[in-house]
């Protein structure tokens, strides 16, 4: 089975600071993986190479089998942790951006999911609020059929509401068996029930991977109650 | 929407919940379970997690699928005889465990358990 | 096709900056012909806008596509821009093109206004060249020199482009690294084309036609092609180096 996600001996180093040291892993079609890991542990790093914005220092990111470059970003839908648009464009404006890069990005649902998350086409980028931020980049980033979905920390340093609405969205608009996506977050016991694939990280390296329902049940604990004993 | 435990596998609990509503009668037998998205819409639950909830149920025999139509309930009456029974057993399973974290041990516990029902005037 | 789509995108974003240097321009012609018939010398008229323009435009040029770039990784608008499948070059000519249309539609209007004003102070002196003679020499010439100008001035855009993405390779102080790498990369091709000299001074010159001066234009034409191998290593740098 070709995997969604393959990371062979994946080496990231920045100067003198390792950001990830040879990892492997193998991240199966059609699932929703949590990446969880305190700050620093290399998460921002390692989604942004399957984006393809960064480079490894050694080892290798396959996307659908594809080394991410280029060609694989067409199939990648990437959601940074901060604000990445442009500030100067309205709502609509980044839609139609986004939409003349992206031929998979459907212009209708996106309007949708805009009104879904409250949010106004000819609203300000540069006026929104953090929250707002958060929503506007997700509704466009589900209004794409891109196989592989990934967003980092979607859901930190938001309102309560608005996390409720980002994950709201992700379930109603998930495709399962078509669709990958990892989201990496901090906010685990929320989003419990959202993801079906657990990588923990630490220092660069996978420290727990699995299925978080056989991960509950062998350890006999919540997700979050597991996370908060490994990085105590 | 039911508030899910986070330390139980989220699939066994959403088991539990429709084994739940077919012994009281909300879901009736032969009837259709609502779709993989429309549960996963009410209960705010990945549709991976229903769908492996569902492929459960059907290896129980609680449930079958139509290719095509959907998930349905069982129409064998063991399933639901064997659902119910199942079920008290976990309750009482769970009431000498409690009671044994009181101290009480399994007769003593029963004693008390009749003495209850006389009170309660059955 | 994204190339023009991101050219379109840096002109929008650019259009407001584009249209003041317009006006301004404008406006430094308009005072300019006012002062015709206040000064005793007329073609002291001309001082003003020739200096005013020929330099600054270029600078200002340079120094709108340099914020092009330094924008896009200050405000982190790189994470999208980068997470279009759009490669490194398409990038580059987008905002070197979107500089070089508004170094053009700035140097055209000066360069109109201003044969407007020559052949307006010409013709008040009562002179040996007519109006029509004027215009052909402003022409056939100035189209000669307008293209030394034009492609001088693409040329540092390109090697503008080259010391950004150097100075962004860089750990950290990438302003200073940038500056530094251009000072570098203009020292670096000065060098060369002194020592391409006597090649070029081989080469055939271009004449002008009115008086009979004339200028050798391959140190331009080198300059030129050596910014297109500048911004070639810096669309490649950004393929396959620098990390967003």
């Amino acid at each position: 089975m070709e995997h969604a996600l393959r990371a062979h001996n994946l080496t990231k180093r920045y100067g003198h600071t390792l950001a990830l040291c040879g990892l492997n892993l193998e991240i199966p079609k059609g699932k929703i993986v949590a990446l969880l890991g305190p700050n620093g542990s290399g998460k921002s790093t390692l989604l942004k190479l399957f984006a393809g914005l960064i480079h490894p220092t050694a080892g290798e990111a396959l996307v659908l089998g594809e080394r991410a470059g280029v060609e694989t970003k067409s199939k990648v839908a990437y959601v940074p942790e901060f604000n990445h648009l442009y500030r100067w464009q309205t709502v609509d404006e980044a839609t139609r951006l986004a939409m003349k890069f992206f031929s998979d990005l459907d212009y209708e649902l996106a309007q949708k999911l805009i009104a879904e998350m409250q949010l106004e086409p000819g609203l300000k980028i540069g006026s929104l609020s953090k929250g707002m931020h958060a929503r506007l980049k997700l509704a466009l980033a589900l209004a794409r059929t891109a196989p592989v979905l990934l967003l980092d920390e979607p859901l930190s340093g938001i309102d309560p509401q608005s996390r409720r609405k980002i994950l709201t969205a992700l379930v109603d608009t998930y495709r399962p068996g078509e669709q990958t996506i990892i989201l990496s977050t901090h906010q685990v016991l929320e989003s419990e029930a959202t993801f079906d694939q657990v990588l923990f990280l630490q220092d660069g390296e996978l420290v727990l991977w699995g299925d978080a329902d056989e991960l509950r049940r062998e350890h006999n604990s919540s997700i979050e109650d597991l996370f908060a004993k490994i990085y105590q | 929407m039911p508030q899910f435990d986070p330390a139980i596998p989220i699939y066994r609990q959403i088991m539990d919940e429709i084994s739940g509503q077919i012994i009281s009668g909300k879901l009736k037998a032969g009837g259709q379970l609502p779709s993989v998205r429309e549960l996963a819409q009410t209960f705010q639950v990945n549709p991976n997690t229903i769908a492996r909830a569902y492929r459960e149920l059907e290896r129980e025999g609680i449930v079958f699928t139509r290719r095509g139509q959907g998930t349905f309930v069982s129409e064998e009456k063991e399933t639901f005889a064997n659902l119910k029974r199942e079920r008290a057993e976990t309750i009482i399973g769970g009431f000498f465990r409690d009671m044994s974290s009181l101290g009480f041990r399994k007769q003593e516990s029963l004693a008390l358990a009749r003495e209850f029902t006389k009170e309660e005037g059955d | 096709m994204y190339t023009i789509t991101l050219l379109g995108h840096e002109l929008k974003k650019r259009q407001l900056p584009i249209v003041l240097t317009l006006l301004a321009i404008g406006a430094l012609y308009l005072y300019s012909f006012s002062l015709l018939n206040k000064l005793t010398d007329q073609a002291q008229v001309l001082v003003l806008p020739v200096f005013a323009l020929v330099f600054p435009l270029v600078l200002w040029t340079l120094w709108n596509h340099w914020q092009s770039l330094r924008e896009e990784w200050q405000e982190r608008t790189t994470h999208l821009l980068f997470s279009f499948p759009v490669r490194g070059w398409q990038v580059l000519l987008a905002k070197g093109g979107a500089a070089a249309i508004s170094f053009v539609l700035f140097t055209l209007l000066s360069a109109f206004l201003g044969g407007a004003l020559v052949v307006k102070v010409f013709n008040s002196i009562p002179g040996e060249i007519s109006q029509e003679e004027l215009w052909h020499f402003l022409f056939s010439d100035g189209s000669k020199l307008y293209l030394q100008y034009l492609l001088m001035t693409l040329s540092f855009i390109g090697f503008s482009q080259l010391a950004f993405v150097l100075g962004q390779l860089a750990p950290r102080w990438h302003g200073i690294f940038s500056t530094g790498g251009f000072l570098v990369i203009l020292y670096l091709v000065g060098k060369l084309m002194i020592w391409l000299r006597p090649v070029f001074s081989i080469l055939p010159h271009v004449n002008l036609e009115f008086g009979s001066g004339g200028f050798n234009p391959w140190y331009t034409v080198a300059l030129f092609l050596f910014s297109l191998i500048a911004a070639g290593t810096a669309s490649w740098l950004l393929d396959h180096k620098v990390d967003f």
